[in-house]
């Protein structure tokens, strides 16, 4: 069986390091990915994520497993540098289609100032769940 | 009344490296230890030195704009999520250096550019699973 801890507040066996289990829950990453952008995506690794669907040139959208509780979360985005590709690049979330389970985002290369497909796109949230 | 608890390590019973948490809206749980970061570090402009930092033992400057971070604690597979900021009011952006140098269990490699590589201060925090 299971077992349940209720506690308010961790600390250390010296009684330091103090951390407030609002700070445990709403500080821990709710979704995490590393996704390969190119060909046929595909996730390396991720954590609540349950789909990602290719919409085409360098706009994904991933899907979570648990629901946030509202749609304001905060995303954390990155993509890698393809030398000699000219996708030297940048990526960023699409609020306005920003959902409690879905996040649409969009690389593009600097160089070109196109939607690019990267081989690398990371992706973190933080905020609170459902 | 508050409650604390006052312990070195926390393990899960069934599994070790899984303990659960109650969202805060109470509808779901999810694993505590997936959703902590990893590592983080601060450093300054020059990208020489770390101004503040959680599992990283060393920062390397390969030059404007191109640093790498050595782990103290390996990552258990080198397909952790890193991300990262420009912490300098300029068009810099910044990324892995992946594609180049791809990352190991213990290593990323970042960089910065702005018409050419330049120096920034680099935010920078890794998810994934420690080894």
């Amino acid at each position: 069986m299971a077992s349940e801890l209720r506690v308010d507040t961790l600390k250390d066996s010296s009684g330091n390091n103090s951390v407030g289990m609002t700070y445990v829950a709403e500080g821990s990453a709710k979704v995490w990915s590393n996704l390969n952008g190119t060909g046929t995506i595909a996730a390396r690794d991720s954590f609540s994520i349950t789909s990602y669907t290719d919409n085409g040139t360098g706009d994904y959208t991933h899907t979570f497993t648990n629901a946030m509780g509202n749609a304001n979360y905060c995303w954390l985005l990155t993509v890698d540098f393809e030398a000699g590709t000219a996708k030297n690049g940048n990526i960023g979330g699409d609020s306005s289609s920003q959902t409690t389970t879905a996040i649409r985002l969009h690389s593009y290369g600097l160089s070109n100032s196109v939607e690019n497909d990267f081989d690398t796109i990371n992706v973190s949230l933080l905020g609170d769940l459902a | 009344m508050a409650s604390i608890l006052k312990v070195d390590e926390l393990r899960g019973i069934v599994s070790a490296g899984d303990i659960t948490i109650t969202s805060e809206g109470g509808s779901a749980t999810q694993s505590l230890q997936q959703g902590l970061a990893k590592q983080w570090a601060d450093t300054n402009t020059a990208g020489t030195t770390l101004n503040d930092s959680l599992n990283v033992s060393s920062l390397t400057d390969n030059g404007a704009g191109d640093q790498t971070i050595t782990m103290t604690n390996a990552m258990n597979n080198a397909t952790y999520s890193v991300n990262m900021s420009n912490q300098i009011e300029q068009a810099a952006h910044v990324f892995l250096r992946a594609t180049a140098t791809p990352k190991t269990t213990t290593v990323f490699r970042t960089g910065a550019y702005f018409s050419g590589y330049i120096d920034v201060a680099m935010a920078t925090s890794t998810v994934g699973d420690l080894a």
